[in-house]
């Protein structure tokens, strides 16, 4: 096969491979849209697994060309263009099948069409069967956009489709109320730290003219001050997608939604697109010592929270959640710290053994007896010194994460009530909406 | 795309927005009905394809003066929101010798009919008769935006006031975001949503006077369409069960499934949702209103993530919870059709966006408009 060959092939299947998922679930969509009835669970399943397979193998076909397999490499940018193109503005339409892009895209295919396999079975005749499967679709284009988006603008729509994915599934079983408070705690998280990838993404293109991801090895020729605004804004948006301290307390309300679910977000992808994101703007961080320090610091924070916060854990899930955080920390410093290789081998082999402890989640207490894992005695258990009494409090309620993070929030919403209440008084007087329930 | 085919985009456009409304109506269409919206058309697509701001702004006049005469009758509009906006439109149609007026009176017309604060008054006005009503006003918007960027932003005064128009547009979008969070009805959610579109809008606007045309019409587009097709599940909603209040949770999804997903969809569309037109023309409008004011962009970001919040706060009070015990159905085929065809529209416009934004900034330039 020629070098030409394979671009063609790359060409082409990088696309499919991205679109097909959400492609699958617009026809779901459609299909429930269009007719009285919904189709049938084994038809929705059908068309899903279907374009998740062929994503896969197409996922695999592009790790084969990038590795040499069929002969020298294609390069690893594909330029398709521009989505939109007014003089010196431009949104390029860019993928980038690099080692990193490949190794993760590879990853998110195989893990998904796993969850959705096991959840076939898992979600049988539960309500809301379609609405899953649905959004598994959107959720895997999502994540396939963030593995091999060539530029900042179409990172950011796989970043915000995984986001809207995250806090659906966590409300999934909305007639409890607890999910839903959840869900949109998680959902007001993701938004108000996407407002730092926002402003870092129109930051790089304004001084480094492009924001392709390739453009970002630039970044060392910037001032420090632009550099480290930039990184500390990409970090920003990390630390609300990864669940790094100040803003862990959304994970453990994230294990309402169902347990692939919790799977595939928080133990394989979801929690890991935060760091993917760290190893692309890599150059940036590199060029700015203060972001290195920044990361590490709130990497190994979150790294010792966690594991003291995933031992005084009452629940498996809630347990594998913050064990999972701590390693997730423990990455984002490897990566702070230049060690890129490294994470990426860490983030591959973290999220395959999260995947699969969070699946068996469900038969914890069955392991355990058919192992003979039998509970501490309680005074063994027991914390002894006052030091030690005041951790085990601390990690008990979180910190109280929550609660600090409310109380900032507090003068939001008295202002919001300000307002809302000058608002009606303006509108009363011109006789325009009264609002008769408020 | 040729830049000769803006107009019939735009006009095409313009028709979805003024025939929608009538298609999804619950209520029986009459003659008189089917009658104005024809006249609307036609005076739309006059105004469209008009050569001079004194007829195009005439043309929306004359639409709203008929509006105005047959409120209460043939349409859900009250009278007073159609008066104020002809008096805005003729005062447009009749100082393009004065720059400063006439960047004043098409501003509050656009701040009239997108509801943007201070003037969302008249728009409460709107919404609390019927928010399908607000639905088929804001349509009006992709023309009078149109007729603005050829006639009113390739001025002087447009180009000065750019930066002041940006930073006001930033503030009017975040008051109504930030109110948006302690609505306590489905009304005043959906107020409060359009208003902050508005804000948008006003800011576009701004930014168009440096030749961000694109953004401008990619930022009326969305609130014409997301913003519509939310009126329009936001009528649906009221048809089938009364006055939404938004305190508990409604557990509407159990008997409306696709109404709930269609609510939803257009809500995130409005709020920059990936693959719609909402999240290109937020992007366009955030570096566009980089380059006039940091701060309004910065400002602008945060009102979008606090709307975002809002959205899925209000519809996870509407259609989350428990089930609830209700007779109303889900969406009637024809609604299916506008919502399908709406969304369409949107992913369309957020897929390729160039079919738009790039014959319009080639067009615009024969007006007379700063190049980019």
């Amino acid at each position: 096969m020629t070098h030409i060959d394979l671009d063609a092939i790359q060409r082409i299947a990088l696309p499919v491979l991205i679109l097909l998922p959400i492609a699958a679930s617009a026809m779901v969509g459609l299909l429930i849209m269009a007719s009285s009835r919904y189709p049938s669970e084994r038809t929705a399943t059908r068309i899903l697994e279907v374009a998740l397979t062929i994503s896969l193998v197409l996922s695999a076909l592009i790790a084969m060309c990038a590795t040499g397999v069929f002969g020298a490499a294609p390069s690893a940018v594909v330029d398709y263009g521009a989505l939109l193109e007014l003089g010196t503005y431009r949104i390029p339409a860019v993928l980038l099948a690099d080692w990193k892009g490949v190794v993760f895209s590879l990853l998110c295919a195989f893990l998904t069409l796993l969850v959705a396999r096991f959840s076939r079975t898992y979600m049988h005749r539960e309500a809301g069967y379609f609405r899953f499967f649905i959004l598994l679709g959107g959720f895997a284009t999502g994540a396939q956009l963030v593995a091999l988006a060539g530029a900042l603008d179409i990172f950011f729509a796989g970043w915000e489709l995984i986001g809207i994915g995250s806090a659906l599934f966590i409300g999934f079983f909305h007639e409890r109320a607890e999910p839903v408070r959840s869900s949109l705690r998680a959902f007001a998280t993701y938004r108000l730290c996407d407002a730092g990838f926002l402003m870092a993404m129109v930051c790089a293109h304004e001084v480094l003219g492009s924001t392709t991801i390739n453009a970002l090895d630039g970044s060392i020729d910037l001032p420090l001050w632009e550099s480290t605004t930039i990184g500390l804004l990409f970090l920003l948006s990390v630390m609300g997608k990864s669940a790094q301290l100040p803003f862990s307390g959304w994970l453990p309300r994230a294990m309402e939604g169902p347990t692939p679910t919790s799977a595939l977000f928080y133990g394989g992808i979801s929690l890991h697109a935060g760091l993917f994101l760290m190893l692309r703007i890599s150059p940036i961080i590199s060029a700015s010592p203060v972001v290195q320090v920044v990361g590490a610091v709130v990497g190994i924070s979150t790294a010792i929270y966690a594991a003291a916060v995933a031992r005084t854990n009452p629940d498996a899930k809630g347990a594998l959640a913050h064990a999972t955080l701590c390693q997730v920390g423990l990455i984002l410093a490897e990566i702070s710290l230049g060690f890129t290789t490294l994470a990426l081998v860490h983030i591959s082999g973290h999220a395959l053994l999260r995947v699969w402890q969070y699946l068996r989640a469900p038969n914890a207490i069955h392991d355990a007896h058919r192992i003979g894992v039998h509970a501490v005695p309680v005074e063994e258990s027991q914390p002894q010194s006052v030091l030690e009494r005041r951790v085990y409090a601390a990690a008990l309620h979180r910190l109280r994460l929550d609660d600090r993070i409310d109380s900032i929030l507090d003068p939001l919403m008295v202002l919001a009530r300000a307002l809302d209440k000058f608002d009606q008084r303006v509108r009363v007087l011109f006789g325009g909406g009264k609002d008769v329930d408020s | 795309m040729t830049p000769e085919s803006v107009p019939y985009i735009v006009a095409a456009l313009a028709a979805g927005g003024i025939f929608a409304p009538v298609i999804v109506s619950s209520a029986p269409v009459g003659l008189l009905r089917i009658i104005l919206t024809a006249v609307a058309l036609a005076l739309s697509i006059a105004s469209i394809f008009c050569t001079t701001g004194t007829f195009a702004f005439g043309m929306i006049a004359v639409l709203l003066i008929l509006r105005g005469v047959f409120a209460n009758k043939g349409t859900d509009l009250p009278k007073l929101p159609c008066i104020v906006s002809t008096l805005f439109a003729v005062a447009a149609a009749f100082t393009g010798e004065w720059p400063v007026l006439n960047l004043i009176a098409a501003v509050l017309l656009l701040a009239t009919l997108s509801g943007a604060w201070p003037m969302h008054w008249l728009a409460a006005r709107v919404i609390d008769r019927s928010p399908l009503a607000m639905a088929e006003q804001i349509s009006t918007c992709i023309v009078a935006t149109f007729a603005y960027l050829r006639f009113v932003a390739p001025t002087e005064f447009a180009f000065d006031a750019a930066a002041t128009l940006v930073r006001l547009g930033a503030v009017l979008a975040l008051l109504p975001a930030i109110t948006a969070l302690v609505q306590v009805n489905l009304r005043g959610f959906y107020r409060c949503v359009v208003a902050m579109h508005g804000g948008m809008l006003i800011a576009a606007l701004g930014a168009a006077g440096h030749g961000h045309s694109a953004a401008a019409l990619l930022v009326t587009v969305t609130l014409a369409l997301a913003m519509g097709g939310l009126g329009a599940m936001v009528s649906a909603v009221e048809d089938r069960c009364g006055r939404v209040l938004l305190k508990d949770q409604g557990g509407r999804i159990w008997g409306m499934p696709r109404l709930a997903a269609a609510f939803l969809l257009f809500a995130a569309s409005g709020v920059g949702m990936p693959g719609t037109a909402g999240f290109i023309a937020d992007d366009l409008l955030l570096h566009a209103l980089w380059e006039e004011s940091v701060a309004g962009s910065l400002i602008m970001i945060v009102a979008a993530a606090l709307l975002a919040v809002a959205s899925l706060a209000a519809f996870a009070k509407i259609f989350l919870g428990p089930p609830a015990t209700s007779l109303a159905g889900d969406l009637r085929r024809p609604e299916r059709y506008v919502v399908v065809v709406t969304f369409g529209l949107l992913v369309l416009i957020g897929v390729a966006p160039w079919l738009l934004a790039n014959p319009l900034a080639e067009y615009l330039r024969g007006f007379g408009a700063v190049p980019h």
